[in-house]
């Protein structure tokens, strides 16, 4: 495994070195730098000049240039020495200032997106891999061949103008006639429906279902004025809490072992107590303390799958530590949405930002600063969600389909396996041995095409840094850039490969 | 339906009632929306106790019409008619109630143990999961069981086994971890479908060993399904011969092997090679005493004097092939070091002569076969052709000699270019060494055709619309289409069913008489070699075992890893393999490499 | 983004030929074994088909390719009639009445005339200049569909070429080309091609397509030499070797056949992907350069006119989502045509 990594590493070096040579030479030939200040009728003209040529070494040739730029990023690399800038940009500003400020929001970006793209994508291509050939699958296969051929910037441009626009509208006044809310029912009923599957009688049921839960739901949300004053309250959490608890005991577990359910309905119970004690710290936490709470929730939790699991502990560990951190992070959420109200007054009442990364100059607690955040990454992060998502649907569809015609399925099968062990235990596994492949690749891409998200959102990040770097014909700001990527795309190829190694035994990495 | 834990020795009381009762069973698949009958009519009980083998050539239905049992046909595919167990219908029964007998009542082998085992678990959490699925038992206790049912299923230190993955089992053992599956929860039946056929002929003798033991233990009755007469000899009670989907006959195994009643029966049954039948009877020399030791007899000088010359010819004639302490590498990745898949192998061919070169897999044999026609490199010592050393060439200086030479191999669909005419494939090498206009090269493809049996009209056809015969007998034709001194043969007939195994040999036969070429015989099969070759090369592990006459290593074989290679491979005949089982069982008690 | 060639069971660094080599084993078991397989492959076809008719076959019933073809043709037809083009010197002219260039009065507001009953004076509206919008949009077409053929075909030539010699010869020129995929492949796509397109964008749009195509080949590459890795250890690849066959005709004759369908299905993806590509540097503002347009272009130059002039916005959006989405159906009916494993079995 070290063998492995420092001999990625060290292939990796190389090929980054490579990459950034010939990017460098492509950047520094993009243009003429003194473009601008050749059409300058002034009389500081040429001291000008000479101050850009002076601070972009345009007067040396580029190989030269280019070995004083690694020198610069060595000076990075080697602690103690002289002080880390990344070069400096044209005015003659270290470019690391530039960057550390542009990180952060792009990766915001990128992170969520992907993450949310990857978990829904994934599930998705299950689904209709299980469903191959329903109306579910043949809505899917389109919706994901439809945002495929869709280009980001003009899906980005058409949520902003007109989803995030009516949104705002309707959150503004939030109302809905009955004919809507029967409507919605509809739709969720009909949804489910083709999902679950099954007879024509299992059908009906749960169409029922879905549809008196969803439009109950919304009319009872609507009644409460949910939508001015959002949130789950205690109630809410008591329920979402065993509901969490249930469902990941139907998916990962079955209802068979006692021993099992009885631990994650503890731990929902014990969560929901954990909720009504933190109140008080929950009021305006650090994130530290975020991360001390997440600790807590995880060790208690799997505390109780160990004691109460009995001669399932170990199974019953795993399942609770995963219901507690869920329960957490609705908790998390409650508290997020509960700054609401409060943010809004202090914004001015448009919910959904369609430019800039966050609201300038807010002053509010944790949960304002951070709801602010999430709500400018609502935007950005659905254009690119939506697009990753239609290619994660699409592999896993692939992959996951591949997978359950194996032998090994129908070996499954004649043990007499439940078909959930069947999928979750013996297939799902296997199929997403290649999708971890396409996550490191669609991670770079994604934070390639964090340049247009950022141009249509007007965000100030790295993409912007890039854009911004391209028009000045600002080598140094451009290879920062790329820099960041260029290492993400390595290290995610690395992690794909450890990932793949431990999914796969097949694979050693010595 | 819980079970009892398993491993009382005890035989259960045996009832009058059949296990599985099993009537009007008919199979259908869905081919471009149109119903094609996989199988039809299909009635058969099974009793406690009892084996009961379904033979049949591909295409006979008789996998489906047991797959149909468990409801596990493919999404395509319905069945119809009646199955019972134990008085329950299973045919239309629901998802869920079959899947409490799935594993529990009926437990399925599968043929292949490598594609069969999920590869991202370990082996002890697939037989475990199987135990914690139909029973009540804790982790710990399905572990220990687990484990258990490793080690009756011979798994050497299944402590350690438990927690490994399947590629890190051999063939066998992969096979012995799904038997352990298989009889976990006590099933009353056990469908083995073609159990042994991916694996070795000395690791087949062990398998069955080991159902032979679990059925007489256990009391479980198996329905084995299989295309090999000698493994139906070796283990079954009563045999159902099916064809195109069809019963065609159903009787005692001995009454099925001794006194057929259908035509196709004893046309089956001839086409499969018997073991000895052309030397008269193997291992002579092996004679078993009552209480179970070994008598080897010395061969007679007469035929150790045929064996001599036939490894060592003394005449003056140029070899057609000769190999002197040959040894073969692949080439290590990754600073490993080389493998060595072959070293010191020497043996001669003469012209218009057949040998026969056996081994199991791993053995080297299709490696040798493969240097030979200059496709891998070797490492050291020199191989002639027709007296030229074609070790160390330049392909430039091989290509002219490769006229000489030409292989057939194993997989006919895979040795054919599918984007390829049979016409392109076959004139592929007289184009290439004889520049032949396109008319000249026709005419000589229709030859060509002729001789090898297919019809002209063959040429402009694509692999994929020939059955496995019909390609087979293309790529001899491509063989011999230059008319080469010297034929490898790699294990051609592997692939095949019996009966078109035995036509192709056949042919094979007829055109080495006709062009007269020497012939490298590659095969694990020492019944199909025994049909051609007039002298055996034995090989284990890389290395050379024995050599002689066909008759002094059928007969009397030296080395005891020939004699225990040829006391595994099974008969035909169930009297005479129950008599091998024995000869078997001595040689292995008596041990010894 | 762009990077969707990269296919879920391309090949691994790590990995290659496992996955190659664990599905290939998969595909071929013996004889009855699943005996679906067995059942489906029993040739009863009687008359004679070649594998490339079969194909052709299979193709011709996937419902969502016809469509796309459909779309595609009629598409193609629109731009390149409508307005006209130019062959070298020589312009052959269209039968639409306005010229992407031509600047007229604005007439009701630049609003589209587009209704159930006709076309009439200018269905897509006019810009802010008052230029015909529907001739524009056709000529952004043209280019766009232009530079997503050229870029298509120059990215799987590049990457055939490299995926085979790499897989062929493997050793040493499988390393250096492989390493050179892999510092391709680092740069991200779009970073890369918007530096390339500053430099090159003033030859002209065929120049800067064939850059664009010089980048786009590294997914297709990989694919290739997985193919290739799993196929020259093939038994009738030995069988040719045995005779004497060059490496050449073992690669041209032998091999390659056998992989033009993941060929040509990358290809296809390769061409929706340089619609994107170049539609998405049109909207950064590189790319096609004046007085020339693109579909991206336009998309970039109305951006600002969105709440005036939606239609301006609209309408490029809409043709570059048909030509993607045509061409992606297309390759999935191709995908489907030449790998049956996981077409349908109605019941």
């Amino acid at each position: 495994m070290f063998y492995f990594i420092l001999k990625r590493a060290v292939t990796s070096f190389f090929i980054l070195l490579a990459a950034t040579a010939l990017m460098f030479v492509l950047a520094v030939n993009s243009g003429d730098p003194l473009h601008d200040l050749a059409e300058l009728r002034n009389a500081d003209r040429e001291s000008r000049i000479a101050a850009r040529t002076e601070a972009m070494h345009l007067d040396q040739p580029v190989y030269i240039r280019y070995l004083l730029w690694l020198q610069e990023i060595g000076r990075c690399i080697i602690p103690g020495g002289a002080q880390c800038t990344l070069g400096l940009d044209r005015v003659g500003n270290p470019v690391i200032v530039q960057l550390q400020g542009a990180i952060g929001s792009t990766f915001r970006l990128v992170v969520v997106a992907t993450v949310l793209a990857i978990v829904l994508g994934v599930l998705v291509g299950v689904v209709t891999a299980l469903r191959q050939y329903s109306v579910f699958d043949y809505s899917i296969t389109f919706v994901a061949f439809l945002l495929f051929s869709m280009p980001l910037f003009w899906l980005s441009t058409l949520l902003k103008q007109y989803l995030a626009i009516s949104l705002n509208t309707w959150l503004a006044d939030p109302a809905m006639s009955y004919l809507g809310i029967v409507l919605l029912g509809l739709a969720a009923g009909l949804i489910w429906m083709i999902i679950i599957g099954g007879d024509r009688r299992r059908r009906l049921q749960v169409f029922a279902v879905a549809f008196v839960a969803t439009s109950g739901t919304m009319l009872a949300l609507l009644l409460s004025n949910w939508f001015k004053t959002p949130g789950f309250g205690p109630f809410g959490i008591l329920v979402s809490a065993f509901a969490i608890a249930l469902g990941a005991t139907a998916l990962f577990a079955g209802f068979r072992r006692r021993r099992v359910v009885h631990a994650t309905l503890a731990t929902a119970a014990a969560g929901f107590i954990g909720y009504l004690l933190t109140r008080g710290i929950m009021e305006d936490p650090s994130w530290l303390t975020i991360a001390g709470l997440t600790v807590v929730t995880v060790v208690v939790s799997a505390a109780i799958g160990h004691f109460v699991g009995g001669p399932y502990a170990k199974q019953a560990r795993q399942l609770t530590a995963v219901v507690g951190v869920l329960i957490g992070f609705i908790v998390f959420l409650d508290a997020l949405l509960h700054a609401y109200p409060s943010l809004s007054r202090k914004t001015g009442g448009r919910p959904i930002p369609t430019t800039g990364s966050s609201t300038p100059n807010l002053e509010g607690t944790f949960w304002e600063v951070n709801l602010d955040y999430a709500l400018y990454l609502v935007l950005p992060t659905i254009a690119i969600m939506l697009i990753s998502f239609a290619m994660y649907t699409r592999y896993t569809r692939a992959s996951q389909l591949d997978v359950m015609t194996q032998d090994y399925i129908r070996t499954a099968r004649a043990k007499g396996l439940s078909e959930r062990t069947v999928v979750v235990k013996h297939a799902f596994r296997n199929a997403m041995i290649p999708i971890t492949t396409l996550m490191a690749f669609d991670f770079a891409g994604v934070l390639g095409g964090a340049v247009v998200t950022e141009s249509v959102f007007g965000w100030n990040g790295m993409g912007k840094m890039f854009t911004d770097g391209l028009d000045y014909v600002d080598p140094n700001v451009i290879m920062a850039f790329f820099l960041v990527t260029g290492v993400a795309a390595v290290t995610f190829n690395m992690l794909a490969d450890i990932a793949y190694a431990f999914l796969d035994p097949r694979i050693s990495l010595n | 339906m819980t079970s009892t834990p398993v491993y009382s020795d005890t035989q259960a009381t045996e009832t009058g009632s059949p296990i599985l009762e099993v009537s009007g069973l008919g199979v259908d698949f869905s081919v471009d929306n149109e119903w094609v009958m996989a199988a039809e009519d299909v009635h058969y009980r099974v009793y406690p106790g009892e084996i009961l083998a379904i033979v049949g050539e591909s295409g006979s239905g008789k996998s489906m019409s047991s797959m149909a049992l468990l409801g596990l046909l493919p999404g395509n595919g319905r069945s119809t008619g009646s199955a019972k167990l134990l008085g329950k219908e299973l045919l239309g029964a629901p998802q869920s109630a079959l899947r409490k007998i799935r594993g529990n009542d009926i437990a399925m082998i599968f043929q292949e143990p490598m594609t069969a085992l999920n590869p991202v678990l370990t082996v002890g959490e697939q037989v475990k999961e199987i135990i914690e699925q139909h029973t009540d038992a804790s982790p710990a206790e399905a572990k220990e069981r687990a484990i258990e049912l490793l080690r009756m299923v011979e798994i050497p230190d299944p402590e350690t086994r438990y927690g490994n993955y399947p590629h890190q089992f051999s063939g066998g053992q992969r096979q012995r971890a799904m038997i352990a599956i298989a009889i976990a929860n006590d099933p009353i039946l056990l469908i083995a479908d073609e159990p042994t056929t991916a694996l070795d002929v000395t690791v087949q003798a062990e398998v069955l060993e080991l159902l032979r033991k679990l059925n007489k233990r256990l009391n479980s009755a198996i329905l084995l399904i299989t295309h090999d007469m000698g493994v139906v000899a070796d283990l079954a009670d009563n045999v159902i011969v099916m064809q195109n989907g069809r019963i065609v006959e159903a009787a005692s195994a001995a009454d099925l092997f001794n006194a057929p009643q259908q035509d196709y029966t004893r046309a089956l049954l001839d086409a499969v090679p018997h073991l000895g039948s052309k030397v008269g009877g193997v291992l002579a020399a092996v004679e078993v005493e009552d209480d179970g030791s070994l008598q080897i007899s010395e061969a007679p000088r007469a035929v150790l004097a045929a064996s001599e010359e036939a490894a060592e010819p003394t005449s003056s004639q140029t070899p057609a092939l000769q190999l002197e302490n040959v040894a073969i590498e692949y080439p290590g990745r990754f600073r490993q070091p080389a493998f060595r898949a072959v070293s010191d192998v020497g043996f001669t061919i003469m012209p218009g002569e057949v040998m026969g070169l056996v081994g199991e897999s791993g053995s080297g044999k299709s490696t040798i076969g493969r240097a030979v026609t200059g496709l891998l490199p070797v490492a050291e010592g020199s191989v002639r052709i027709n007296g030229t050393d074609i070790a160390g060439l330049s392909p430039k200086k091989m290509r002219p000699l490769r006229r000489k030479f030409a292989i057939v191999f194993q997989d006919p669909a895979a040795s054919l270019n599918p984007r390829m005419s049979i016409g392109e494939s076959i004139g592929e090498p007289l184009f290439l060494h004889e520049k032949l206009g396109k008319t000249e090269l026709d005419k000589r493809v229709e030859g060509l055709l002729d001789d090898v049996q297919l019809p002209k009209s063959f040429r402009n056809r694509y692999p994929h619309e020939l059955s496995g015969g019909q390609r087979q007998r293309v790529g001899i034709a491509r063989a011999l289409s230059l008319r080469p001194s010297l034929l490898v043969a790699d294990e051609p007939t592997s692939a095949l069913d019996v009966s078109v195994q035995a036509r192709v040999l056949a042919l094979l036969q007829d055109l080495q008489r006709e062009y007269g070429f020497a012939c490298l015989f590659v095969s694990h099969d020492l019944a199909v070699v025994e049909i051609l070759a007039s002298h055996i090369a034995v090989l284990n592990k890389g290395r050379m075992v024995e050599q002689g006459s066909t008759e002094q290593i059928l007969r009397y074989p030296q080395d005891p890893y020939t004699r225990r290679l040829l006391a595994a491979a099974p008969v035909p005949d169930p009297a005479e393999q129950a008599y091998r089982r024995e000869q078997r069982t001595a040689l292995l008690a008596a041990g010894g490499e | 983004m762009t990077d969707n060639k990269i296919s879920a069971d391309g090949p691994k660094e790590s990995s290659p030929e496992l996955t190659a080599m664990t599905l290939e084993s998969q595909r071929t078991v013996t004889a009855d074994s699943p005996a679906t397989r067995a059942v489906v492959a029993e040739p009863k076809i009687t008359e004679a088909k070649s594998q490339s008719k079969l194909v052709r076959e299979r193709f011709l019933r996937h419902k969502g390719a016809m469509g796309g073809m459909i779309a595609l043709a009629l598409i193609l037809l629109l731009a390149f009639s409508s307005i006209g083009f130019n062959i070298g010197p020589l312009h052959i002219p269209g039968w639409w009445k306005h010229t992407f260039s031509e600047v007229q009065a604005t007439v009701d507001g630049g609003k589209p005339t587009l209704s159930w009953t006709g076309l009439g004076e200018h269905p897509f509206g006019q810009d802010a200049l008052g230029r015909d919008y529907f001739a524009m949009t056709m000529r952004g077409a043209q280019i766009s569909l232009i530079i997503a053929f050229i870029v298509g075909i120059v990215g799987t030539v590049i990457g055939t070429v490299v995926g085979a010699l790499a897989g062929y010869y493997r050793g040493k020129v499988e390393a250096v080309l492989m390493r050179f995929t892999d510092v391709i492949i680092t740069i991200p796509l779009l970073v890369v091609a918007a530096v390339l397109s500053t430099v090159v964008a003033k030859a002209g749009i065929v120049v800067f397509a064939i850059f664009l195509g010089m980048l786009t080949w590294t997914g297709l590459a990989r694919i290739v030499r997985g193919e290739f890795l799993s196929l020259r250890e093939k038994e009738f690849v030995e069988a040719a070797k045995s005779v004497g066959a060059s490496s050449a005709r073992i690669i041209f004759k032998h091999i390659l056949p056998n992989t033009v369908g993941v060929i040509i299905v990358s290809a296809t993806l390769a061409i929706s992907g340089a619609i994107l590509l170049e539609t998405a540097l049109g909207f950064l503002g590189l790319g096609v350069q004046e007085p020339d347009t693109s579909l991206g272009k336009l998309i970039n130059e109305n951006r600002s006119a969105m709440t005036v002039r939606p239609w301006v916005f609209l309408w490029p959006g809409v043709f570059i989502v048909a030509i993607a989405l045509a061409v992606n159906f297309i390759g999935d009916g191709l995908r489907d045509a030449f790998d049956p494993r996981q077409t349908r079995n109605k019941q």
